[in-house]
């Protein structure tokens, strides 16, 4: 533990990263608390109102307000909760599925393995926003839809990785030694083998985290995920493309808060990745 | 009746590049609290042999016959449930690298408590007691300190005894260990033997000791087999085998061995047995050693040779075995 995070910190991106993906969960969770307005408050007389270092700005709404006059700080504030929110569950969603037919395929092989990875491979040959627009016409937009359709999109790179690292660890020395004590199946896949397979699951997590925050955005920009007036990053893009030209901040804001946040996940699993790379770790 | 008894084993592989018979005919028994030596080049069937009295064997081995009877049962025929109470209580097995034989993620404490929970439902502080005492007789000196470290703070010979007191912790009537000495280096051999002798007495157990060492064996078993391209070449008291040798590949072996004087002269190099293993696909006619054996006579390619008597409590597979009057 100690070498991880002496690992971890060599690597200046991964500890920007995870600066920033705890200062975005704190945001998300003290939301109300930070947040000057609520989301969905419309203040009438005060509509697409540009940001504080603008002409013409109102100090009480510090980013301006949108098409409806809505403050778009709190929107966004808000908005973090939705996006990590989503990511958060389509990770859930991910490790759950994505151990269970991980775990399923490499352990048994044979035809199991055959046909849960054929499958696997199925969904990966369709273009992933497609697939997921299918679901989600299928299940209705919402919030938990999206969940679910992000997740089914995304469910292939954990069941790899799953498999892949099963198969690894079940040809090592520890695993004969424990058949050879009697350990049951059970035994000696849940309990002996996959606390060895946590560490690139650790970093499929991060990765997925920022995947699902990303898809989900575009679902909402399609105006599939989220629906209003449920402050959703890529939700918020769409309502704003009308006025690109006259309110560009509406744009740029949540734009930026996806990038920020997509890079932040994406920098701490490199990090995660070089740290816990056991070739790395045993030099 | 023996304690266990292995009859007519055959056990083919099925490979890339065909089915290769990897064990062949292969007869043997172990008696209460014996010591039975098996030794044997690389791919001679040793560890097909060892991992066969689990039924753990790899999966695209194709048993084609054979009966292995424990306490007078077939495992074979065992049911799933009745094999999991089986191993690790009944017979047990100690590994070639100890090393990684221990799972890198948990400590020694857990590792050993595991056997305890499976087979004897062990728990809580009845559990530690247990294991500090196992940590005892293995001799791992201050066994309180070693309970919560990780495989990787520990040395080989300390990972051996860590290993040797999981496979021991279910007093087993039978213990295997498949070459237990090899990644180890020879001051830290001779502690584990002696060590595995102290506990046979103690316990009572039969060991099997698999090793491509003639020396480990001869001073560690009571009966030795010789193993050759899957077929047993040789059995006998293991000291008789290794002053007598009537196989020619039991001798070529013996002669192998470097003595503690050959190196005196410049000029000396130590025997080899010309050629190399068969090629198990393409096996040799008749005896399997017949390409390399120093004594071939015309008829050795003929037919397959079977195992013969040769002496009281002695039998070879050679149709003109060495160092007996043919009077049989």
């Amino acid at each position: 533990m100690k070498d991880f995070w002496y690992l971890f910190r060599q690597n200046r991106g991964a500890v920007m990263g995870l600066c920033l993906v705890l200062l975005a969960a704190v945001i998300a969770l003290l939301a109300p608390l930070i947040a000057p307005f609520e989301p969905i408050t419309v203040f009438n007389e005060s509509l697409k109102l540009p940001p504080f270092w603008h002409d013409g700005a109102n100090g009480s709404y510090l980013l301006g307000t949108d098409d409806l006059g809505r403050d778009l700080l709190s929107r966004l504030i808000y908005g973090s909760r939705v996006s990590l929110g989503i990511g958060f569950f389509v990770v859930v969603f991910n490790l759950f599925f994505g151990l269970i037919l991980g775990l399923t395929a490499g352990s048994f092989g044979g035809w199991v393995d055959t046909v849960i990875m054929r499958l696997m491979d199925i969904i990966l040959a369709l273009p992933s926003i497609l697939l997921a627009i299918v679901v989600v016409a299928i299940l209705g937009p919402s919030l938990i839809n999206t969940v679910i359709a992000v997740g089914i999109v995304t469910l292939p790179n954990v069941v790899r990785v799953v498999r892949a690292s099963i198969l690894v660890e079940k040809k090592k020395n520890y695993v004969a030694a424990s058949k050879s004590f009697g350990a049951s199946w059970f035994r000696i896949y849940i309990l002996n083998v996959l606390p060895n397979c946590l560490a690139p699951l650790l970093v499929q997590a991060s990765f997925g985290f920022s995947d699902g925050i990303l898809n989900a955005a575009a679902l909402g920009f399609l105006g599939l995920g989220a629906q209003p007036p449920i402050p959703e990053w890529g939700t918020m893009l769409s309502d704003a493309r009308a006025y690109i030209e006259s309110a560009p901040w509406l744009v740029t804001l949540p734009g930026l808060c996806i990038l920020i946040v997509v890079i932040a996940f994406n920098l701490l699993g490199d990090g995660l990745r070089d740290a816990l790379d056991p070739k790395v770790k045993r030099a | 009746m023996s304690l266990l008894q292995v009859k007519n084993l055959n056990i083919d592989f099925s490979t890339s590049t065909g089915v290769i018979q990897a064990l062949r005919d292969v007869n043997f028994r172990l008696e209460e609290g014996e010591a039975l030596g098996i030794v044997g080049e690389s791919g001679s069937g040793k560890s097909v042999t060892s991992l066969a009295l689990f039924d753990l064997l790899a999966s695209n081995s194709i048993v084609r016959s054979g009966e292995i009877f424990f306490k007078g049962r077939d495992i074979r025929k065992m049911s799933e449930a009745e094999k999991l109470k089986l191993r690790g209580a009944d017979i047990s097995m100690i590994f070639q690298d100890p090393m990684s034989s221990l799972n890198p993620c948990f400590t020694v404490e857990y590792q050993i408590s595991e056997v305890l929970k499976v087979h004897q439902g062990l728990t809580g502080a009845s559990a530690r007691d247990k294991i500090l005492e196992l940590l005892r007789q293995v001799g791992i000196p201050d066994p309180q300190s070693r309970l919560h470290v990780y495989p990787h703070e520990l040395s080989g010979g300390m990972s051996q005894r860590v290993m040797i007191a999981i496979a021991i912790a279910c007093s087993p009537k039978i213990l295997i260990a498949d070459e237990p000495t090899t990644a180890l280096d020879v001051t830290i051999q001779k502690q584990i033997l002696s060590l595995l002798q102290k506990l046979r007495k103690e316990k009572k157990m039969s060991l099997v000791l698999v090793s491509h060492d003639l020396g480990v064996i001869a001073q560690n078993t009571d009966r030795l087999l010789v193993m050759y391209a899957g077929e047993i070449v040789e059995e006998g008291d293991s000291m008789a085998v290794i002053q007598k040798p009537t196989h020619p590949y039991t001798e070529g072996l013996l002669q192998c061995l470097p003595g503690l004087h050959s190196h005196e002269s410049r000029d000396f190099r130590l025997p080899t047995i010309p050629g190399i293993v068969p090629n198990l696909g393409q096996r040799p006619s008749g005896c399997q050693l017949n390409p390399r054996c120093p004594y071939k006579k015309k008829n050795c390619e003929e037919k397959p040779v079977p195992l013969f008597q040769v002496q009281a409590n002695r039998e070879a597979r050679c149709l003109y075995p060495l160092n007996v009057e043919r009077s049989l």
